[in-house]
């Protein structure tokens, strides 16, 4: 063991602190060392003098003063609960805490939002719906202005052949199961307020159930899996039209008829809603 | 002589403590010494006999709360401070714990929650000619009529040596190097005290004693120019 070693282990030694082996290395170190011997000495000093350093000599009314003042905590402690009423006592019992208070406040505003925010999503489609059936029925009014969602309507389109046209022209059914429907899209104009404008494709052959969309111009059909309409002109043109329109009220269907286009230039184009 | 003393305190206590709380007199077990009887009555709710504990016990917990803080005033805080800890937290005392370490480990928390609390990080240790130091200094010179100017004078010096090395230290090494040192409490003692293990005591007191005598060299050096 060198002196480096011995020097660090001082500290410990002088208090008895070491290991029996450790501390036989030091004593036969100390042996030969004189420097570490010196070192040693000024260690048990300074330890002689902390073991010395007592605290003064308080006085007994010191003393008595601390036992009284603890004793005095102690029954002003213990005395508010013996001298309380039942009706306190069960006052304080339910007496609301800040913390309790403040986990009720927030739970109750996220309840609130919560509310706020499912009540407004199943208002949107239905202000759509106003908005998308008010132009139709209407014909050519303009649609109010609104940022709400486009919606969705069963929408029947038959085509109506000159010697079937009358009460027999399918209809929507509240069996769930429409004779015959084609792909229909309904375009809102892009100026705001705009008339809503419908777009027909003609039947293919072998086609017996579509489903009906409605989109915004310029936006996504409403329907991932929907094909977007196309608009052939040369069968609308040639023979009268018949289109159903069922909104989610089953007492609200629109009709809407269209005659044969006659012949270009001709002035006696019309159509009619019911 | 202590036993006989304390069997007189055990009667009067029990006498005190079945008055008050009726408690069947099979809980007075030949075998209970009276401190632990003291506790059971006090943990009872009984404030004389918690008196008795204080009474008992006030002598470490202000020497103690002194030599960590370093003045009387802190002391008293501290040392009320621990008695209603003790008060409050006295039916979680397990009988076979060391009372007193126990008590002394209330008082190091305090102590630590003190000086924390007024952040003196230095004189912390009043000098014995600062004003702060008045109450310790007139102690002194009643001992310095009773024992000698030369000897009182020399006390005072040592003392204030130490003082002024212990101020120096931090709180986890002045506590351990107090308790091992000064209270003369084995390493393991001091180790379950502050709630460490003994290798963390045995650096924090090597520490501290390199400390204290390197601050002594300083002092005598200066006090020799």
């Amino acid at each position: 063991m060198n002196c480096k070693q011995v020097e660090n282990q001082l500290p410990l030694y002088v208090g008895h602190d070491l290991e029996g082996q450790r501390a036989r290395l030091i004593t036969a170190h100390l042996v030969t060392c004189t420097q570490c011997a010196r070192l040693v000495e000024e260690h048990e000093e300074a330890h002689q003098l902390l073991r010395q350093f007592s605290a003064p000599q308080f006085s007994e009314a010191t003393y008595a003063s601390v036992r009284q003042s603890v004793l005095r905590q102690i029954e002003q402690e213990s005395s508010p609960a013996q001298g309380m009423f039942a009706g306190e006592w069960l006052m304080r019992l339910f007496q609301p805490r800040l913390t309790w208070a403040i986990s009720t406040g927030v739970l109750l505003g996220v309840c609130a939002f919560a509310y706020y925010f499912v009540a407004h999503r199943t208002n949107g489609p239905q202000n759509g719906r106003q908005v998308a059936t008010l132009p139709v029925n209407a014909g050519s009014a303009p649609a109010p202005a609104t940022s709400s969602p486009p919606t969705q309507l069963p929408v029947q389109h038959h085509p109506v052949a000159p010697s079937a046209a009358g009460s027999h022209l399918p209809t929507a059914t509240s069996s769930g199961k429409p004779r015959l429907r084609l792909h229909q899209t309904v375009r809102r104009n892009g100026t705001r307020g705009g008339s809503l404008t419908t777009a027909l494709t003609s039947p293919k052959p072998g086609l017996n159930q579509t489903a009906g969309q409605f989109t915004i111009a310029g936006e996504a059909p409403l329907f991932p899996g929907a094909v977007p309409a196309t608009f052939d002109t040369s069968l609308s043109a040639r023979k009268p039209m018949r289109l159903e329109i069922q909104t989610r009220d089953p007492n609200i269907r629109i009709i809407w008829f269209s005659q044969p286009s006659p012949p270009e230039g001709s002035p006696n184009e019309s159509s009619k809603g019911i | 002589m202590r036993s006989t003393l304390a069997r007189g305190k055990l009667n009067v206590v029990s006498e005190i403590a079945l008055n008050r709380n009726d408690l069947p007199v099979s809980v007075l077990s030949e075998n209970q010494t009276w401190l632990e009887l003291l506790i059971k009555r006090a943990a009872a709710g009984d404030t004389a006999a918690f008196e008795q504990i204080m009474i008992h016990s006030q002598q470490k917990v202000m020497s103690l709360s002194w030599r960590m803080l370093g003045n009387e005033a802190d002391a008293r805080d501290a040392s009320q401070e621990v008695f209603l800890r003790v008060y409050k937290y006295l039916g979680r005392f397990k009988q076979d714990q060391d009372f007193f370490a126990w008590v002394y480990q209330i008082t190091v928390n305090v102590c630590r929650d003190i000086a924390k609390k007024r952040q003196r990080h230095s004189a912390q240790f009043p000098s014995l000619t600062s004003g702060d130091g008045e109450r310790d200094a007139n102690a002194f010179e009643v001992a310095a009529d009773q024992e000698g100017a030369d000897e009182a004078l020399i006390a005072a010096q040592q003392r204030e040596l130490i003082a002024g090395a212990m101020s120096t230290l931090p709180a986890k090494e002045r506590a351990a190097i107090v308790l091992r040192d000064i209270e003369g409490l084995a390493t393991d003692e001091v180790a379950r005290i502050l709630k460490s293990s003994s290798t963390t005591v045995r650096s924090q007191i090597s520490s501290a004693r390199r400390k204290i005598k390197l601050h002594c060299e300083q002092y005598l050096r200066r006090k020799a120019r």
